[in-house]
């Protein structure tokens, strides 16, 4: 397990880095050009772009499963590391925004908005962030170009669409500051009341179905 | 040295089947690959070559049978993996998914990680020998620089098996010479198993020690490589009396070739056989590994007009 983990977080490191590096960019163009410009608002947006990024980075995972596995590693240990460098790109973006929003102080933050709504909200945001690491993570396993096409795109679609979803839910949060009241319509309130739990058990699915396709993942002539 | 010279596991496959969709590729094959030997398997393409070594060595599934290394299972065993090296062909598959990704560098990082005995002093020596840039994707280099790749992994991983599947495709003939001298350096100073699976038979006959013949889904060969050239010939002659001295000593007749009242035939037999066609007047004329593997598989196509 230890060496798989040591394969894969080189590339988690590389690309944190490069996520860094981006962070400092719109953070520094922030204080030069204030924050109410372009880069005030790509900074605002940080703590959903994270969620984002973990969901595109999951889906890139598979080219480096063909490495592992043409190397002799196992499936299980391979799927996860790929979690658990999930998890510490997760980690370290909400620690970056939290930086970026102490260092530009004042900042209108659609998910620390969202956080103020309590717990349930708070717990929402990041069930849906393991949802989009979990249907990212399958659809880097539909790998087969010729039999699994349309699958491979209904899922990376399912991915951005929660992508979006949770973006645009956090500027109509900000907007509305109402996650739970106005904002869904009246006949899925059931869903909004256990939506911590629909969500965890949609994560739960997707993980266990990405889980499958890892155990019988081959690597490809 | 002594710690590969020590092992003694088999590798054995046994009624292995795998289809792909309607298509049966491997049709209950049974192998048992042997400590300290250079292995050749060749076969056309398409037959299963690659199918079957990613199957020997728990990168691909099968439908049916068994794989094991020293008696125990291969697929997700780790103790098995780490003492099994199979360094693939960088194609295009490998190029869409990951591997040709990767920079030159990293690909043998990986190495190094996951291949318990890798000798990283080896490796650059081997990168610098053939020239290679490791900063570089893989996929941006040539063909035979990609090969070169695939051989380097597979040489400083030290793995008790190593298999290298077309590891000279695309390199050109010095340096194919090159890689033929190192396998049998590496070969005897550590006596490691290698299974090397190529089209450029000729070449690489002189390395192989036994050989494996996969057609149409089942090995059909596998035994020294002497033994196997051995038993076959050319018998060539007049039509007639090729025909008749074939059926009085009964050897086996594979492929013709006729022009006009002379006959050439790839013959299967036994040396007391060969001596009664030479007694007869025919000539008698020893086959190369290539030409007997044509005759064994060509099933006809190499006479084939388009």
């Amino acid at each position: 397990m230890l060496k798989t983990l040591r394969f894969y977080i080189k590339y988690t490191f590389v690309l944190l880095a490069g996520y860094a590096a981006f962070v400092a960019l719109i953070v520094a163009g922030a204080f030069i050009t204030g924050l109410d410009g372009l880069f005030g608002t790509y900074t605002s947006m940080l703590p959903s772009m994270g969620v984002m990024f973990v969901g595109i980075f999951a889906m890139t995972t598979s080219g480096y499963l063909d490495v592992a596995l043409s190397m002799g590693a196992r499936r299980t240990h391979c799927f996860w590391a790929v979690e658990l460098c999930n998890l510490l790109e997760a980690a370290v973006m909400v620690l970056l925004a939290i930086l970026a929003r102490q260092l530009l102080g004042g900042l209108p933050d659609p998910v620390g908005v969202l956080y103020d709504h309590g717990p349930k909200a708070w717990l929402c945001i990041w069930l849906v962030g393991a949802l989009i690491l979990q249907t990212g993570l399958l659809a880097s396993q539909i790998r087969d170009p010729r039999k699994q096409r349309f699958a491979r795109v209904a899922m990376v679609f399912c991915t951005m669409i929660l992508m979006v979803g949770v973006t645009v839910t956090s500027i109509l949060v900000v907007l509305d500051n109402a996650l739970v009241g106005g904002l869904w319509p009246a006949g899925l309130a059931w869903l909004v009341e256990h939506l911590p739990l629909v969500l965890a058990a949609a994560a739960l699915v997707f993980g266990f179905l990405a889980y499958r396709q890892y155990r019988k993942a081959v690597v490809f002539a | 040295m002594s710690e590969n010279r020590m092992n003694e596991k088999f590798l054995v496959a046994q009624g292995i089947e795998k289809s792909y969709g309607k298509q049966t590729v491997l049709r209950g094959v049974n192998l048992q690959i042997q400590p300290g030997c250079i292995y050749g398997l060749i076969g056309r393409n398409g037959v299963g070559k690659t199918t079957l070594l990613g199957i020997l060595t728990g990168q691909n599934t099968h439908d049916a049978g068994t794989v094991t290394y020293g008696g125990q299972p291969v697929w997700e065993n780790p103790a098995a993996l780490a003492d099994i090296c199979f360094s693939r062909e960088m194609n295009s598959a490998a190029a869409n998914q990951g591997r040709g990704a990767q920079k030159v560098k990293d690909y043998l990082r990986a190495g190094a990680i996951f291949y318990p005995r890798w000798d990283a002093d080896y490796a650059a020596r081997l990168v610098q020998l053939f020239k290679l840039d490791t900063k570089k994707q893989i996929m941006k280099l040539s063909k035979g620089q990609a090969s070169m790749v695939t051989i380097v992994l597979a040489l400083a991983s030290r793995a008790p098996i190593t298999i290298l599947d077309e590891p000279v495709a695309g390199m050109d003939v010095v340096a194919r010479e090159q890689f033929y001298r190192l396998l049998l350096d590496d070969y005897a100073e550590t006596g490691r198993t290698f299974i090397v699976s190529t089209h450029i038979i000729e070449e690489a006959a002189n390395i192989f020690e036994r050989v494996v013949i996969l057609d149409e889904g089942r090995v059909i060969e596998d035994c020294p490589t002497d033994e196997l050239v051995d038993q076959f010939r050319y018998v060539s002659g007049e039509e007639a009396a090729v025909t008749a001295a074939l059926q009085s000593c009964g050897a086996q007749a594979l492929s013709a070739q006729s022009l006009g009242r002379h006959k050439m035939l790839a013959v299967r037999g036994s040396a007391a056989q060969f001596a009664a066609l030479e007694a007869a007047g025919l000539s008698v004329e020893p086959m190369s590994l290539q030409n007997l593997f044509v005759a064994l598989c060509g099933h006809g196509d190499e006479n084939a007009k388009g």
